[in-house]
């Protein structure tokens, strides 16, 4: 049963005071179509927002501007942060919106998107010459979600790839009204500070990773004096920055795989640089110093060759002198045996055998005539088979 | 000059070296030229190391 009446004033005041004293009206997200919309001279706007099963008045302080910069019309669907509220005076409930954002459908995300598309091929950006990342980056700066887990996916890979390598995180928003703005502030710093940016987030909805189809956030990469690379989602994903970034990425871990370095790769190939240098060097003086040694041979040998010439020569003549005199020989010797033989032939032994005899005077010389011969004179006279002494008689 | 061009050039030289041909003057010249770029890239190695920077979205204004 109901107690004494109260006032009315009193009434709507305590009802107000249930209302705004529940969290989870007080502190709310409402989504719904906008229609209805004063923007109010005090600038204060003034709107409805409703759907199939309901409606209310909302009232935003001081919003028009941002009903204006976000280009919120009536028939947009959209979303007010706030919370509930009771205008006493008149009792009405109405929400007391702190902030307002269009919510654009995936269709009318991908419209602007195609334009945004069409609007950089006809003018020359998505041709124009894009930066090369530096092999060795010593300034990298990451520009992702804070405590994301595609953070920790590239921390792990820079570890794994050149342990103690350094660069800088900048933590950003991703998603949400804030993303686009913080995203451009972070690129701004390290278009400044970088020699190499990495910019992405990991993988979600389509509506999670539309900062990166956002002019704005395109028009800052492309912008950027550094070197980026887009690094947005999955592999499947395919993002305007990635279109217009410097190098694309398809992962976050995909990102670092590109840009950094395995260190021990890098050691390898200066390593065998080392070891070429040094190889070449080392035969190309072996090859000096053969060719020296070779000269100098050469060199030492070349009057020993003038002595062995000389000394050949010398042998040749003395050959060619003894054999001269060898041949000389040879000649007497075949005029001796010449002779010995004709000798032989008038050999007086031989007269004997045929039956003559000869007569040998005291001096032993043969007796070929009787003159100088006297009586009593001594001779010997060989015959074939012995001597017979005998005397001239007559 | 860059990592890359260092290493570019280091991989010439070496060829150059390894073809033979070379004078010597030209040799001890390339060699001298090859042992700094190596040095480089040695020293450019170590520069790549350092620290992990965390910064905050305050900070970068």
């Amino acid at each position: 049963m109901a107690g004494e009446p109260v006032e009315v004033g009193q009434f709507v005041a305590l009802a107000r005071m249930a209302l705004v004293n529940e969290p989870y009206l007080s502190n709310a997200a409402i989504i719904g179509e906008l229609t209805k919309l004063t923007l109010a001279r005090s600038g204060h706007s003034y709107f409805t927002l409703t759907d199939n099963t309901g409606s209310i008045d909302c009232v935003f302080f001081g919003g028009n501007s941002n009903f204006e910069s976000q280009d919120i019309k009536i028939g947009d669907k959209m979303v007010a942060l706030g919370g509930i509220d009771v205008y006493v005076k008149t009792g009405r409930m109405q929400f007391n919106a702190k902030r307002v954002q269009p919510v654009k459908s995936i269709g009318e995300l991908e419209k602007t998107r195609k334009e945004l598309i069409g609007k950089w091929r006809a003018d020359g950006t998505m041709d124009r010459p894009r930066l090369v990342a530096p092999q060795i980056p010593k300034k990298l700066h990451i520009i992702t979600g804070g405590g994301s887990a595609a953070l920790s996916d590239m921390e792990r890979l820079i570890t794994d790839r050149w342990p103690g390598f350094s660069y800088t995180i900048i933590p950003v928003l991703v998603q949400g009204n804030e993303a686009p703005s913080q995203i451009i502030r972070a690129l701004d710093f390290a278009g400044r500070n970088a020699d190499l940016i990495i910019v992405g987030r990991g993988g979600g909805s389509p509506e999670d990773l539309w900062s990166f189809n956002l002019e704005s956030v395109c028009q800052a990469i492309i912008d950027c004096p550094v070197p980026i690379v887009s690094a947005v989602g999955h592999e499947s994903d395919f993002m305007v920055s990635d279109m217009i970034s410097d190098i694309r990425a398809s992962t976050p871990s995909n990102a670092i795989e590109r840009v950094v370095p395995i260190k021990d790769e890098l050691l390898a190939l200066i390593g065998q640089a080392t070891d070429r240098l040094d190889f070449a060097i080392d035969r190309l003086f072996s090859g000096y110093s053969d060719k020296i040694s070779n000269f100098t041979i050469r060199l030492s040998a070349a009057p020993m060759r003038g002595i062995s010439n000389a000394r050949l020569l010398q042998t040749n003549i003395a050959n060619r002198m003894s054999s001269a005199i060898e041949r000389g020989f040879m000649k007497q010797k075949n005029r001796l045996t010449a002779f010995s033989s004709i000798l032989n032939s008038t050999n007086p032994t031989r007269v004997l055998e045929r039956g003559y005899s000869m007569a040998i005077g005291q001096d032993g010389t043969p007796i070929t005539s009787v003159a100088g011969l006297k009586r009593g004179d001594p001779l010997t006279v060989v015959l074939k088979d012995g001597k017979v002494q005998t005397e001239v008689q007559e | 000059m860059s990592y890359a061009e260092s290493m570019k050039r280091l991989e010439e030289i070496v060829a150059a070296l390894e073809a033979g041909g070379v004078d010597l003057d030209e040799t001890l010249k390339l060699f001298e030229e090859g042992s700094k770029l190596l040095k480089a890239c040695q020293t450019e190695l170590a520069d790549a190391e350092g620290k992990v920077e965390k910064l905050r979205l305050e900070d970068v204004e």
